[in-house]
């Protein structure tokens, strides 16, 4: 839980082709729109004007401040995320520890960096410079990679708490990336999630993908597999987890598909939180024994 | 904060590599694993070729199972547009299409009504400001098609049919 932010509770990524769906589901307590979309001044669409009338909070989700990139974040696009919070009354922000872009060269993807100590200077520079400037928290996401960069002096787990904790920043932790990046690079994932500071989570990003050549691509346009809902229910049997929300971005199935989707999520959700509670009412209960048989 | 200068060029410099590396314009830089680099610049021209189909559907629509393909070729030798995103880049798609006289009958009436309401610029589209004006002769319904974009007031789309017959109607 983190200080002055009410939790999320559960959500998804608003899009237009399942406006639908996301304005029967009743269980929604947030959405996340993408933020550049959302830059221009003006009425909001009624469809999300309609979300935020009835409570739900609104997360604007950025991918083109370029954190990760070697030049300082764009003045203009950090008073235009800036705006976007403000008039969509976020009551947060994300983006990503990634670059988009250098040299002038524009990759059209969030791409990994080289965990370096001084890469990790600039971010962290960078994310302090994008924290300033925006009137709500930031969280940055963890991003999921098909190759790595040669020089890692890290591991994600360690550069990624350096930059969460050195820039005072939230997390928004991905556990669909973390899914990729555990099975593209070979590592256990509940291992990350040990490592990493769990109190920093301001919600969490699932996603579907699929295996092509022997890779796992984080698609956003497939069934949430397993094992990420399993992530979840561990993190979830680990930390009160704030905000849970799926992302779909592609090959929408039908709403009952997606629906179905959405509640397995909260079923792992529950199941995690319910073995949490379980297993703090056996420690109490065996502490109340050990001072009544005293 | 002072800011390492040294280490923000040298990473510019790195990042810029590697990016011209996974958009099929620069050699692997020195230490990437080849056959990963790879897998992830298909991702990418994959994902860009959906941006730009999902921005333009009926250009998309019109060329059908190609589409990919031909996205592909001309993602290899165009970057990214730097400003307008898929749409930016959709429009320079059907361009480079029409230059090689593949353009799509729906294809061109699509870019008309990206063209009303956006001027291309070096680094891609951006919104008009100023009325605009555009004419275009469709051969295969065989009509003259004038479409006029007015700040304020909205857009407005004439079509008459051409040499006799021809189709009248609603401009789609």
């Amino acid at each position: 839980m983190i200080p002055g932010l009410a939790p999320l509770g559960l959500g998804i990524g608003w899009r237009p082709e399942i406006a639908l769906l996301i304005e029967r589901r009743r269980d929604l307590g947030f959405i996340e729109v993408m933020a550049e979309d959302f830059a221009a001044a003006g009425r909001l669409p009624r469809a999300i004007e309609d979300l935020r009338e009835r409570g739900l909070a609104i997360v604007p989700h950025g991918v083109s401040l370029s954190l990760g990139g070697a030049e300082p974040p764009d003045r203009h696009r950090l008073e235009a995320l800036a705006r976007t919070a403000a008039r969509l009354g976020a009551p947060l922000v994300s983006e990503h520890i990634a670059f988009v872009r250098a040299g002038g060269l524009e990759s059209g993807h969030l791409l990994p960096l080289p965990r370096t100590r001084d890469t990790l200077e600039l971010v962290v520079a960078n994310a302090r410079e994008a924290k300033a400037a925006l009137p709500v928290p930031l969280a940055l996401e963890n991003v999921a990679t098909l190759f790595e960069w040669p020089d890692s002096e890290m591991s994600e787990a360690e550069f990624l708490t350096e930059v969460l904790e050195r820039a005072d920043v939230l997390l928004l932790l991905d556990l669909a990336n973390l899914h990729a990046n555990s099975l593209n690079f070979g590592y256990n994932p509940l291992e990350f999630i040990d490592r990493i500071p769990l109190d920093r989570i301001a919600y969490v990003h699932v996603a579907g993908g699929m295996e092509r050549g022997g890779l796992y691509h984080d698609t956003h346009a497939h069934t949430v597999p397993p094992a990420v809902l399993e992530l979840l229910n561990a993190l979830a049997s680990r930390i009160e987890v704030p905000g849970v929300m799926l992302e779909r971005d592609e090959r929408f199935p039908p709403d009952v598909v997606l629906g179905a989707e959405l509640s397995a999520i909260a079923a792992a959700l529950a199941r995690g939180r319910s073995s949490r509670v379980a297993a703090r009412n056996r420690a109490r209960a065996e502490v109340t024994e050990n001072v009544s048989t005293r | 904060m002072s800011q390492p200068a040294d280490a923000r060029a040298g990473l510019a410099i790195r990042q810029a590599d590697l990016i011209r590396a996974l958009t099929a314009h620069g050699s692997l830089p020195a230490g990437f694993d080849e056959a990963r680099i790879h897998a992830a610049a298909l991702s990418l021209t994959r994902k860009r070729s959906r941006a730009a189909a999902r921005m333009w559907p009926r250009l998309s629509r019109a060329a059908g199972a190609k589409f990919g393909q031909l996205f592909a070729a001309y993602a290899e030798s165009a970057p990214l547009p730097q400003k307008g995103g898929p749409l930016a880049d959709g429009r320079a798609f059907a361009r480079w299409l029409h230059e090689r006289g593949e353009l799509p009958e729906a294809g061109r009436l699509e870019a008309l009504a990206v063209d009303l309401r956006y001027s291309t610029v070096g680094g891609g589209l951006i919104r008009r400001r100023w009325p605009a004006f555009k004419a275009a002769r469709d051969t295969g319904a065989r009509r003259f098609i004038l479409a006029v974009r007015l700040t304020w007031i909205g857009e407005y789309w004439l079509s008459f049919p051409v040499r006799g017959g021809g189709h009248k109607g609603p401009v789609p």
